[in-house]
């Protein structure tokens, strides 16, 4: 996988781009707008990691104007959180990942493979938590090395968690990504979907386990 | 000028103006109109009377001893016919009659005996009613007095003072009116644009630094306030500007030794050792990130005009801290009704107002124990946790910045609750502690009763 870093600061980008390497990414460092422009323009990269505030201009008005000439790249945005602003609101709807400063080189890592997951890829890819495996192209589900039949919305909310592991999907988001805009909904249709999966992956002995978290939420991790 | 004219309006200041101007500009014209007409009607009285004095001196001839009056037939008829309304007497100089209209006339011969030829004056009717208006002249060696009565009397003068000042208000009121709506109009139309700028002024937010008012349509009276406003908001707008600036480069150029730092602890072999520093650098993080956050709400008022959910922040908000609980063998629940509580205000600032809140309750209470939050109609915000609680005396205090609770353990930074009371205080809410029924303390953001 190539990567293109595009970070100011001569030590955070040596260890980012040491970190990185470590986790099997060809790295390319570009340290100004202007370069990172070009390189983009050059078009071989897999992946992004922008740094929003660079020495000749916004991280963010690059991205905008490359968006608008078709770029197509996943980009994660690394910012020094601003918690008072909008600005990592309008990132996160923005359909980008973001990580705020400081951060841990793991948790970019596990953005940028869940970024390089994404369905717009057009190969199908494997994710993995724990002894569960997903194959978002043929949809088979392998608990160890054992195959999981599963119902095809079970199969969309396995797939929603898997994506977003170790982080809270809400309810509403759920609703919004299995369910139809027409769709009469029973109010515990959720809660009982989740019911069923988490029995199913319960049964066949998978190790990741899905939270209820009432009133918030449900998450899947793989925490012993 | 008195302070209670000054309060005035100004529309009830030109009113009450304009009637005094108006008063005195229709109606002292026709005081005057009425007095020369008076005088008028006086002056043709006294040339009637010169006229009929006249008429009896040219009739009368003096060569004659005495001398004798031929009046023409009908001058002599309209005497007879008068009912005294006309006089007429000649008299020699020792005062006896010599000619007289009717035997009326005899009392003003008795009142002309004591007048000089020339003058006019009153002849009292013994039968009383107005008196005759009489005259006397010279001819020869004679003298002749007329006088006329009844006709030209002080009714005359009435009814023309009545006409002159009826037709006075008549001309005066529909002036006044007409001046009072073209007045009203002109000043309605010009505080419309008033109105306009003011709602301007009122929609200006305080993170709008680049409000401007338009000047457009207004009278040019006003123009020079608006842009002196305009000059007013725009050095403001500047000077936010910098805070701004300030801020965003204080927090870059804070934040990127932390990651420096953080990224660095990652590079080292996994260990206790590491475990330390990585938390050393958590804290150093947190307190970076919340001093900025004072600064932040320090440099500027917030805008506050946003229609903000609380059931939705609080959840996105809680979302986003509970996979630490998890990490922390917490369970976490939140309770909500089913429907929006919508409050006026900065999103964003609510948002980490909650946070923070939550933030605390995971600092400072054992692994393993609840954390619940609550929002309620009210509206309210409440993190409830099964913690040691806060003594009471401490309540008030740990609000207050780097006032920390002795029992604290050493991972807070003093500023999370500052914070929140803060953004609680822009809101018009009230941040506070109470005891947990059952153990624990309760935080909670609460707006006031809304009646």
């Amino acid at each position: 996988m190539r990567l293109l870093l595009v970070e100011d600061e001569r030590e955070l980008a040596g260890l980012l781009k040491a970190g990185l390497k470590a986790a099997g990414f060809a790295v390319d460092h570009v340290a100004t707008a202007a370069d990172a422009e070009a390189a983009l323009i050059s078009g071989s990269y897999d992946i992004a990691v922008l740094d929003l505030r660079l020495p000749d201009g916004d991280g963010l008005d690059l991205l905008r104007r490359r968006r608008a000439a078709g770029l197509t790249l996943p980009v994660l945005i690394l910012t020094a959180r601003d918690s008072l602003s909008d600005r990592v609101k309008g990132l996160e709807q923005g359909g980008d990942d973001y990580v705020l400063k400081p951060f841990h080189i793991d948790e970019v890592v596990a953005r940028l493979r869940a970024l390089l997951r994404r369905p717009n890829q057009a190969l199908g890819v494997n994710i993995v938590i724990g002894n569960l495996g997903l194959n978002t192209m043929d949809l088979r589900v392998m608990v160890a090395d054992d195959p999981l039949t599963l119902s095809r919305r079970e199969l969309g909310l396995l797939e929603l968690f898997m994506r977003r592991a170790g982080r809270v999907l809400t309810k509403e988001v759920i609703e919004q990504a299995l369910y139809g805009f027409n769709e009469e909904l029973e109010s515990n249709a959720v809660e009982v979907l989740v019911h069923r999966l988490r029995r199913k992956l319960a049964g066949a002995g998978a190790t990741p386990t899905i939270h209820t978290l009432r009133g918030i939420g449900y998450l899947m991790d793989d925490m012993p | 000028m008195t302070a209670a004219l000054a309060r005035w309006s100004l529309k009830r200041r030109l009113a009450i103006r304009l009637l005094i101007v108006l008063t005195v500009g229709v109606l002292g014209p026709s005081v005057v109109m009425v007095g020369a007409a008076l005088w008028a009607i006086n002056s043709m009285d006294d040339r009637a009377l010169q006229d009929q004095a006249g008429d009896i001196v040219r009739n009368l001839d003096i060569t004659a001893s005495p001398p004798v009056l031929r009046l023409p037939a009908a001058l002599a008829d309209s005497y007879a016919t008068s009912g005294d309304s006309y006089l007429y007497v000649v008299l020699d100089a020792a005062g006896d009659i010599l000619a007289t209209s009717s035997p009326a006339a005899e009392i003003l011969a008795h009142v002309a005996d004591d007048m000089s030829p020339g003058v006019f004056f009153l002849v009292t009717r013994p039968a009383g009613g107005s008196p005759w208006y009489a005259y006397m002249t010279t001819a020869g060696p004679y003298f002749v007095a007329v006088a006329q009565g009844g006709l030209h009397d002080d009714t005359l003068s009435d009814s023309v003072m009545r006409d002159l000042v009826s037709f006075s208000l008549v001309t005066a009121l529909p002036l006044l009116a007409v001046t009072l709506l073209v007045t009203f109009w002109t000043l309605n139309r010009a505080f419309r644009q008033i109105e306009r700028v003011a709602g301007e002024v009122r929609a200006i937010t305080p993170g709008g630094a680049e409000a401007h008012l338009s000047s457009e349509g207004l009278p040019s009276e006003i123009a020079p306030l608006v842009a002196a406003v305009n000059d007013a908001l725009f050095r403001l707008g500047r000077a936010y500007e910098v805070e701004k600036r300030f801020t965003t480069d204080a927090a870059h150029e804070l934040r990127t030794p932390v990651a420096v730092l953080t990224a660095r602890i990652d590079t080292l072999p996994p260990g206790a050792t590491r475990d330390s520093l990585s938390a050393d650098a958590a804290r150093l993080s947190r307190l970076v990130s919340q001093m900025l956050d004072v600064a932040r709400l320090d440099a500027a008022p917030l805008p506050m005009n946003e229609h903000v959910d609380l059931v939705a922040i609080v959840r996105e908000a809680v979302a986003a801290l509970a996979p630490l609980a998890l990490r922390d063998r917490r369970t976490m629940e939140m309770r909500a009704p089913d429907g929006p509580v919508i409050v006026e205000g900065h999103e964003g600032a609510l948002r980490l107002a909650v946070t923070n809140l939550v933030e605390n309750a995971m600092l400072h209470t054992p692994h393993g124990t609840p954390i619940d939050v609550e929002v309620t109609p009210q509206p309210a915000i409440r993190v409830l946790d099964r913690g040691p609680g806060v003594a009471e005396a401490e309540r008030a205090s740990i609000f207050e910045r780097f006032q920390r609770s002795p029992s604290a353990t050493s991972s807070g930074t003093g500023l999370g609750l500052a914070i929140v009371a803060e953004i609680a205080a822009r809101h018009g809410a009230q941040a506070a502690v109470t005891e947990r029924p059952g153990g624990g303390a309760a935080f909670e953001i609460r707006w006031p009763d809304a009646d």
